[in-house]
């Protein structure tokens, strides 16, 4: 069966097409949801409230662009929702170089040490990194997501490389020492 | 091997192709969400259907009830046929029973007792129905939708012409007795040497056609045709014996001035009663009559059953009929016509039309309408400013 049927089924609501969407996608989905929240319960919730709005809305699947990008954007936004309504003060810009440099071996470095350290971002931060270094929106986008000032979104990722830095190093220094 | 690395670069790339497989109990969730709310969309918008055809029954119901009354009786007619029917089937079911007893061929037949409950059932469903109609006899408004149709603007009489809202068109025909007289000095407009005779109206007659288009809730404009005959009567006129009037000078084509006396002094013995010795006293009629093509704007204050609308316009009046009559010892002798009538002349009208409607799209329209003509006259003599009063009366069909 073809993507675009498979999705032209969920859209009539057929169950099997549905967990097909589920099995293919959900895995991607749910990483992403990891990271861009601070706990993985929270994450869940996130992720399965992304999903009902994907099948709620996939008959709105225009067949232009990627599904997998749009599902995306989905989930991004049912995270960004929960985040508005929580109306978190902004937060003063303050001037920060752009290139934050870490002193890593890779190797030393795991998946989940990284994953758990986003995770550990103030919310703000969370977001912000997450959305301009891993899923590469632009400031602007950012600051129209959040509704914040362009200078918010810089000075918050920033602020999010800074600490993410002195976890690394200070993880980092601990295994050696330790 | 340490090195220095670009913060965003490190999450990047180790997160780069990052899946985890979700919570087994997450698709549940996610499809115990989705069975819920699919059906709860389809029911709400069944029902939003279903109560959407259950409002327009109700309004067809209630409808059918205030403005064909007598449907309802079809109806308790039909349930009464219906109970003859059944009562019939049942009275037939109880002789074959019988017959078939006393015949003896079947013993007490199991068949006997379902027919006999039903019977039962039956009669006791019946004297529930007859029941029931009673007190809708004599409480017709005993029931919750009846109560509540009670409160609709439905009920008003009134409504029946809101139903043809829509129908903007109306002809009517209409037939209107006509005053005619003049605003100015009563002397006569015929000659100028008749300027200090009394002159009086006639009453006449008006007829013609007149559609209406609605504009809108409250404007309407209107025209037609109405064919008009007007006159009035010049009083006092001296004639001498045995010969037509010669020659006033407004008279045109007259055939039969076959007198030899000068004209002069004829028309002065005519201003003077009595100077000439065999003369008689006569009166000299003018009748006109015009084609008139109204143009009116209808602003209506009450609509429904009675209308009720104030008229304004004018009307231009093609000049059809002109004629000079003299009347004298019961005669009446035509002279010609007047060459002092226009024949393209104006008058503003003002007035009220008043619709009562009478049988579903007809209307007896009474409209009082008062015309006051402009330049009638090409070199009228006195201010004889002419007008007529019409109470113009007719159907209206609306269409």
């Amino acid at each position: 069966m073809s993507l675009n049927k498979l999705i032209k089924q969920c859209a009539l609501n057929d169950k099997t097409a549905q967990a097909t969407v589920y099995e293919l996608y959900g895995s991607k989905l749910f990483a992403l949801c990891l990271k861009y929240s601070n706990n993985k319960q929270e994450a869940q919730d996130n992720f399965q409230d992304g999903f009902i709005t994907i099948f709620h809305k996939i008959e709105q699947f225009n067949f232009k662009g990627s599904f997998e990008g749009w599902m995306k954007r989905i989930m991004v936004n049912t995270v960004l929702q929960k985040y508005r309504k929580k109306n978190v003060l902004n937060i003063v810009t303050e001037n920060i170089p752009d290139e934050v440099i870490v002193d890593v071996d890779e190797d030393e470095v795991s998946l989940d040490m990284l994953l758990k350290l986003i995770q550990e971002l103030p919310e703000r931060y969370r977001l912000v990194f997450n959305l301009y270094v891993l899923d590469g929106y632009t400031h602007k986008e950012i600051s129209s997501f959040l509704n914040i000032a362009e200078g918010t979104s810089k000075s918050n990722l920033s602020r999010a490389r800074f600490i993410l830095k002195e976890k690394v190093e200070s993880i980092l220094s601990d295994q050696i020492s330790g | 091997m340490r090195e220095e690395k670009n913060i965003d670069r490190l999450f990047q790339e180790k997160l780069k192709d990052f899946e985890v497989l979700p919570p087994n109990k997450s698709w549940n969730f996610i499809e115990q969400n989705m069975v819920v709310k699919s059906p709860k969309k389809k029911t709400a918008f069944w029902m939003r259907v279903t109560s959407i055809a259950a409002m327009l029954l109700a309004f067809i119901t209630l409808g059918n009830k205030y403005i064909a009354p007598n449907n309802f009786s079809e109806i308790q007619q039909f349930i009464f046929k219906q109970k003859d029917t059944i009562k019939s089937i049942v009275q037939t079911g109880e002789a074959k029973t019988q017959t078939l007893l006393k015949n003896g061929t079947l013993k007490l037949p199991t068949k006997v007792i379902p027919l006999n409950a039903q019977k039962q059932i039956t009669e006791t469903e019946l004297e529930e129905f007859t029941i029931l109609e009673k007190v809708r006899q004599k409480q017709p408004n005993v029931s919750f939708t009846l109560k509540d149709g009670e409160n609709l603007p439905l009920n008003k009489e009134i409504s029946a012409p809101e139903f043809s809202k829509e129908k903007r068109w109306s002809i009517a025909y209409n037939v209107a007795p006509i005053y005619f007289s003049s605003f100015g000095s009563s002397s006569s407009p015929v000659n100028h040497e008749l300027e200090n005779n009394s002159v009086s109206g006639k009453s006449n007659f008006s007829h013609g056609i007149k559609i209406a288009f609605k504009l809108n809730n409250k404007f309407s404009v209107q025209s037609g045709v109405n064919l008009v005959g007007v006159g009035y009567t010049t009083n006092n006129i001296q004639l001498p014996p045995g010969v037509a009037i010669i020659s006033l000078t407004d008279i045109a084509g007259i055939s039969r001035t076959t007198s030899k006396i000068p004209a002069g002094s004829y028309t002065k013995k005519m201003e003077k009663p009595g100077s000439y010795p065999n003369s008689h006293t006569g009166s000299i009629d003018q009748v006109f009559g015009y084609i008139e093509i109204p143009l009116e704007i209808k602003y209506q204050i009450t609509g429904g059953k009675l209308g009720v609308n104030i008229v304004g316009g004018f009307s231009t009046l093609f000049l059809n009929k002109n004629e000079l009559l003299i009347e004298a010892d019961g005669f009446r002798t035509s002279i010609g016509e007047a060459s002092n009538l226009k024949d393209i002349n104006f008058s503003g009208n003002i007035g009220v039309d008043v619709d009562y409607l009478i049988h579903k799209n007809i209307y007896i329209n009474v409209s009082p309408m008062l015309k006051v003509q402009t330049n009638t006259f090409s070199k009228s003599t006195g201010d004889f400013q002419p007008y007529y009063l019409g109470i113009y009366t007719g159907l209206n069909f609306k269409f």
